[in-house]
């Protein structure tokens, strides 16, 4: 008995050295969430499905590795809506990378900001700004670390991170000794060999797979009509500012303002931007009261942009893609196939990369073409007015489209 | 430090397990106070303050110990307010901490007083160590038990492997192998213990964690106002049921692993539960030592003070299957009624786990009765094992998972409303109430079932190894599966010629899933 214990010892040992090592191996070599900068292969490992569990760890190494001098920052709208490629942008700010990730609140987009400007400088940023995020009562505990403030190289003073050693021993490890890192090299394998897949590119862009996936399955009206409902409910019982700047429980104009210096202080240009909502995200704006709300909070980024601005600051400039337009007031297609879809959105807030390439034009175009106005102090009355013109125009052309909002938040109210 | 951690697994147990056999060469001394170090150590690193509370009452636990034992019969009543005395500070100590705030909650709301109260630390394993230390205590009381040197004592309150969340064990049962069991690498023992850990941590990591997904949304469900469908109501309440079933079981495999290293075989606490046929053989395959405790202090004494009385009234007591229905209710089911009740409280201060252990407590009488009056109108034993052994199954299991919907909910109405909609009143539901997850949880339930009913469980498979006291080999279910285990000798994981690879695999998939590992469901109590 005893000489068979020793002998199940021995095996076990080495099968467990020899099955972690395997595990290991696999792992790097398929490299599911960009840690170890293999070459991506076709049909082997050039789609990453995992950035869907990983996306803030892949994005923190694969900006350094990028070297960029352009940026996008943002939520997943930018990720899946801006192109860095795109021909618009300088040649001072190539090459770009899509900074952009899901959920990243303008706190997650500084913090990202200050890990890229401790490897390099960079040029130009674009950040996209959500009006969500600047909703009373996001409050967060300004001592507690967030999760995934351990991915990058600086603390929120701009200084080293002093445990970032052992945070990169812990990713190497969560990157290849765990059953979530070996389950996304089945999937990244997977995914290769499939092609159309939820992926994120080498310059950061998250793919559109998963909307066109939805919009086949749902059709755009049903799509529309469960994300309005969504939307609906994120919005309803939440506290929308008149005018909140600098109150404590509006820290996302705190951080955006923190975001403004630090470009100020490194020479970036920045371009804010508001983004461009579907006309049913704005009717269940106003339905839900916010509409005045939604227009302090775009008079706040002008003041947040230009105080502190020495003399003349063209560095920083806040755009409004926001408002009814021949983009937003797209209706659904004719067609009943499941596979027609809007061309400039997905769903109420995610517009299409078709539409991100006609912001990334007007932004660095240099030419109006009448879509996009640039917020100042003497822009800012005259752009809400003519929003709310062009909504009361929206109503009366298209009453179907008007109706079908009002009874989704009829119905939701209930 | 949880056993599914990376500090316990690749730091603290190695540094315990060289430093034990290495101090072991100078003497059982060194190495035993060395593992009593290394017991509080694992014991103070989730809170010192924990420490600092049981600590004390450890103390008085050993001092009121020893006096019992050095006091003869001639002092019994002083013997017997000592033995109070400590029960009574068991009980006090435990109450305060786990249930104060319930009663003062409770108290508010009955009697609209305002009580005020905050959230108190609860010492970890509390309700483990305390009925431990009562048991000692009654052990030395009735002389059973005499009592060691303190260190020893400690050892056996705190033994790292057990201390959180058991096997709750006699002192009888486990000192004695400390002053047996060389201070030596046991080859034999060593490999025991790596099947058990291994086993139990893949329960827990890549089974029980997993499975939680399917349950955790279901039960959130009514808490956000949303109907609970038949077909979500039942993934959710199975899905909780093999959560635990493998977190417990896996704590279970790796409590006695852990301790087997040291050469300690500690008392079997889990055996296969859902392959009962009854209620009452459950509750001698779940959670064996505590069902055991308290059948030993609770139920017995409430049963024999209960006939007593009754005896001397003159009123009828238990005579088998000619008992009279008075006598069952007071002799049977009151004692069951009450005894199951605490065990449900001694989970958590709550009315859930008080309705969970009554549910217990009606299924118990009812099987009591069962066998009790059933002689009378089915007396051929032969068909009567063939027609129930197979309903006795469906019945048992079916009412294990409709009580862990009350163990599981967060308040006795969000209970009801999944079993509300277990019954169907929302809708019989598609496979789309719980989105593009049920055919994967319905995959993952059909797997476990075959794996918690065929399959030999881990004492089976170290069967030739004594892997646990009071475990006996019962003969696995005839059928296919079991022909292809024999097969390949896997009744002895240790001497079969996969068993290495095996385990291995379980070892590596363990490990690898500790990114993600929660906290031991039984943690908490």
């Amino acid at each position: 008995m005893s000489a068979d214990a020793g002998h199940f010892i021995r095996g076990w040992l080495i099968t467990t050295l020899l099955i972690t090592a395997m595990v290991v191996s696999v792992n790097a070599a398929i490299d599911p969430y960009l840690l170890f900068n293999m070459p991506r292969v076709r049909w082997f490992n050039d789609r990453k499905p995992g950035f869907e569990h990983q996306e803030r760890l892949m994005k923190a190494y694969e900006v350094v590795r990028a070297a960029p001098n352009g940026l996008i920052l943002g939520t997943s709208r930018v990720a899946i809506g801006l192109d860095p490629a795109h021909a618009a942008w300088p040649a001072k700010a190539r090459p770009v990378y899509n900074l952009g990730v899901v959920d990243a609140d303008p706190f997650t987009s500084f913090r990202y900001l200050q890990h890229v400007l401790a490897h390099r400088d960079v040029a130009v940023v674009v950040l996209g700004l959500d009006f969500e995020d600047f909703l009373v009562g996001q409050r967060r505990d300004p001592s507690a670390p967030l999760p995934y403030e351990s991915y990058l190289s600086v603390d929120r003073d701009g200084r080293p991170a002093p445990d970032r050693r052992w945070h990169y021993l812990r990713d190497l490890t969560e990157s290849t000794l765990s059953l979530e890192a070996l389950a996304d090299s089945v999937a990244t394998v997977r995914a290769s060999m499939r092609g159309e897949t939820l992926d994120v590119t080498a310059s950061g862009t998250l793919s559109e797979a998963g909307f066109r996936r939805e919009m086949a399955e749902l059709g755009a009206p049903a799509l529309f009509t469960r994300r309005d409902l969504d939307y609906f409910r994120r919005y309803h019982g939440r506290t929308f500012p008149e005018s909140n700047a600098g109150q404590a429980d509006a820290p996302a104009l705190v951080d955006l303002r923190a975001i403004i210096e630090l470009c100020r202080a490194r020479g970036i240009q920045l371009e804010l931007f508001a983004q461009p909502v579907h006309a049913d995200l704005l009717e269940t704006l106003d339905l839900l009261g916010a509409w005045s709300a939604y227009e302090a909070w775009k008079r706040e980024l002008v003041e947040v942009s230009h105080s502190g601005a020495s003399g003349v600051d063209p560095a920083v400039r806040v755009w409004d893609f926001g408002g009814y337009d021949q983009f937003s007031a797209e209706p659904f297609p004719e067609s009943t196939e499941l596979s027609a879809r809007l061309r400039w959105f997905w769903e109420p807030t995610y517009y299409t990369r078709a539409l991100g390439n006609i912001i990334l034009t007007r932004i660095f175009g240099g030419r109006d073409t009448g879509y996009g106005v640039v917020l100042t102090g003497d822009t800012i009355e005259a752009r809400l007015a003519d929003v709310r013109e062009r909504r009361n125009a929206y109503r009366a052309s298209h009453p179907e489209a008007v109706r079908r909002v009002r009874e989704i938040y009829d119905s939701a109210s209930k | 430090m949880p056993f599914n951690s990376y500090q316990f697994l690749f730091l603290f147990l190695p540094v315990v397990v060289l430093g034990y056999f290495a101090l072991g060469r100078f003497g059982r001394l060194p190495a035993v106070i060395w593992l009593v170090l290394a017991s509080i150590g694992f014991y103070a690193f989730a809170r010192v303050d924990c420490l600092a509370i049981i600590l004390p009452s450890i103390v008085l636990d050993y001092l009121i110990a020893r006096t019992l034992a050095r006091l003869d019969e001639s002092r019994r009543r002083v013997r017997a307010g000592l033995l109070g005395l400590g029960i009574v500070a068991n009980v006090a100590l435990l109450g305060y901490f786990k249930y104060r705030d319930f009663f003062l909650d409770t108290t508010n709301l009955v009697f609209g007083s305002h009580f005020a109260f905050g959230s108190l630390i609860l010492p970890l394993g509390i309700s483990f160590i305390t009925f431990q230390k009562i048991a000692y205590l009654m052990d030395v009381y009735s002389r059973q038990v005499k009592p060691g040197g303190f260190l020893d004592f400690l050892l056996f309150t705190l033994f790292f492997p057990r201390v959180v969340a058991g096997p709750i064990v006699h002192y009888r049962e486990v000192m004695p192998q400390f002053d047996r069991s060389p201070v030596r690498w046991v080859p034999t023992d060593i490999a025991v213990a790596i099947c058990l850990f291994s086993i139990g941590l893949f329960k827990k990591v890549v089974i029980a964690d997993r499975v939680a997904d399917f349950a955790n949304p279901v039960f959130a469900a009514p808490l956000a106002g949303e109907p609970v469908t038949l077909l979500a109501g039942w993934i959710g309440a199975l899905a909780f049921t093999f959560q635990i079933y493998f977190d417990f079981s896996g704590y279970s495999d790796m409590a006695l692993g852990l301790a087997r290293i040291f050469g300690i075989v500690l008392p079997m606490n889990f055996n296969s539960p859902l392959r009962a046929t009854s209620i009452v053989e459950f509750w001698s395959r779940w959670h064996v030592t505590l069902a055991r405790f308290l059948a030993a202090y609770v139920y017995t004494p409430l049963v024999l003070s209960l006939t007593r009385r009754r005896m001397a009234r003159g009123a009828p007591v238990l005579r088998g299957r000619e008992s009279a229905i008075s006598a069952f209710l007071v002799l049977i089911g009151l004692p069951t009624m009450v005894t199951m009740t605490i065990f449900g409280v001694w989970h958590g201060a709550g009315l859930p786990f008080a309705v969970w252990g009554m549910l217990h407590g009606l299924m118990l009488t009812i099987n009591h009765a069962w066998r009790t009056l059933r002689p009378r109108f089915w007396r051929h034993q032969k068909s009567h094992d063939l027609i129930m052994a197979p309903v006795g199954f469906v019945l048992t299991l079916a009412g294990v998972i409709v009580a862990f919907v009350f163990f599981r909910a967060s308040s006795v109405s969000a209970a009801i409303a999944v079993l509300r909609g277990m019954a169907g009143r929302n809708g019989v539901t598609t496979l789309d109430s719980i989105g593009s997850q049920s055919i994967l949880a319905l995959a993952w339930l059909a797997v476990l079932f075959v794996i918690v009913t065929i399959m030999p469980n881990s004492l089976e498979l170290l069967a030739p190894y004594r892997p646990a006291l009071d475990f006996q080999m019962r003969e696995l279910p005839a059928g296919a599966a079991t022909r292809v285990w024999g097969r390949f000798r896997l009744r002895d994981l240790v001497g079969s010629r996969l068993g290495p690879a095996l385990v291995a695999t379980l070892a590596v998939a363990g490990v690898l899933g500790l990114h993600h590992a929660t906290a031991f469901l039984y943690w908490r109590f």
